[in-house]
């Protein structure tokens, strides 16, 4: 072993040989026995090796019920950010398909609502006034669109959805 | 040979839950929650020295866990080590995301929370100070020095947490210990 090895391994792992690589321990330290410099560098590791231990070692409290409560949060995180979105947005997506259909069906089933050649004497086109149900409904279908294909709902909003 | 079966189901061995939670089993997922929480907040916290952080980190850590559990490979891995690696990650993905480091003035004076700070004071005083003097690593040096002083990881299990090799775990470590050697002297010679 090279004595740049040893102090390789003394800068990395410390000051106690029982931390050092198994396989390269013996070599250096036999090496550290009759290099006087390399045996100061060692004590030396030891005081930051000491303080590092107890930094390291200090006790973190964690109770059951906080792993619990993370627990819980994390399921219900995964479920919020995964499947369920999915699940809303086809859900979503089917309403409004299903919407377009039945209102295209209703018109269909209706001739007078659909336009024909007017007679000379026919009266004007009439529009459509707001809150005739026909036109509720292709609003509804349009917004369920809109909603469908446009919003995206952050966790919180799909809480309160 | 039904009971033997039955203790296993009901067996808090990680592995054994964790095998139950890739099949959705949510009990299984607590049960397991429970054994890897308080050793991932002991990480995170020294990682991110900050404990409330540290909590953020492990449960976005529980959430991979959860969603990522079919990835689990029991012949590659022990779930704590799995778990390990993913709790570093957040951390470290935290800590990128976090501001700048508290001035070493600011942790320092910070009040303790200790119960009896009169017989710790010696104790905690010193403790600020390494976690001062720890607040000004990057992230990596400082999962690297928890990892070894604290969980008694070897060069390959650090390696792995940080995806990266020995050997640049040995220089991670290496170049931590400069700077701490640094700032902590006068403490490092009381000790020593």
């Amino acid at each position: 072993m090279e004595r740049a090895r040893v102090i390789e391994i003394i800068a990395a792992y410390g000051g106690y040989p029982a931390a050092w690589p198994p396989e390269e321990r013996a070599a250096a330290e036999r090496l550290v026995l009759s290099d006087a410099p390399l045996a100061a560098a060692m004590n030396e590791a030891r005081g930051v090796d000491r303080l590092l231990r107890d930094w390291a070692c200090e006790l973190v409290p964690a109770t059951d019920a906080e792993a619990d409560a993370a627990a819980d949060r994390a399921l219900a995180e995964a479920y919020l950010s995964g499947a369920p979105r999915r699940m809303w947005m086809r859900a979503a997506f089917g309403g409004a398909i299903a919407a377009s259909l039945a209102i295209g069906a209703v018109l269909l089933s209706r001739p007078d609502a659909v336009p024909g050649p007017a007679a000379p004497d026919a009266p004007p086109p009439v529009q459509v006034a707001l809150g005739d149900p026909l036109g509720e409904d292709a609003q509804a279908a349009h917004d369920m669109l809109v909603w469908g294909n446009v919003f995206t709902p952050t966790p919180e909003e799909e809480m309160v959805l | 040979m039904l009971q033997v079966n039955r203790g296993a189901e009901r067996s808090d061995e990680p592995g054994v839950l964790m095998v139950a939670v890739q099949s959705g089993d949510e009990d299984a997922f607590r049960r397991l929650a429970r054994r890897l929480y308080g050793p991932a907040i002991g990480i995170a916290t020294k990682v991110l020295g900050d404990r409330t952080e540290a909590e953020d980190a492990v449960q976005a850590a529980l959430v991979k866990l959860w969603r990522q559990a079919a990835s689990f490979d029991a012949g590659k891995a022990k779930v704590e080590t799995w778990f390990r690696r993913i709790v570093v990650n957040a951390c470290i993905d935290r800590k990128r995301a976090l501001k700048p480091v508290q001035p070493l003035e600011l942790v320092a004076e910070r009040a303790s929370d200790d119960p009896d700070p009169e017989v710790l004071a010696g104790q905690n005083a010193r403790s600020r100070q390494i976690s001062a003097a720890m607040a000004h690593l990057p992230a990596r040096q400082r999962t690297a020095i928890a990892l070894f002083y604290g969980e008694g990881a070897t060069m390959n299990e650090i390696a792995e947490a940080l995806e990266t090799t020995t050997k640049a775990v040995e220089g991670l470590l290496a170049r931590a210990r400069v700077e701490l050697a640094e700032r902590l002297r006068p403490l490092a010679e009381e000790v020593k």
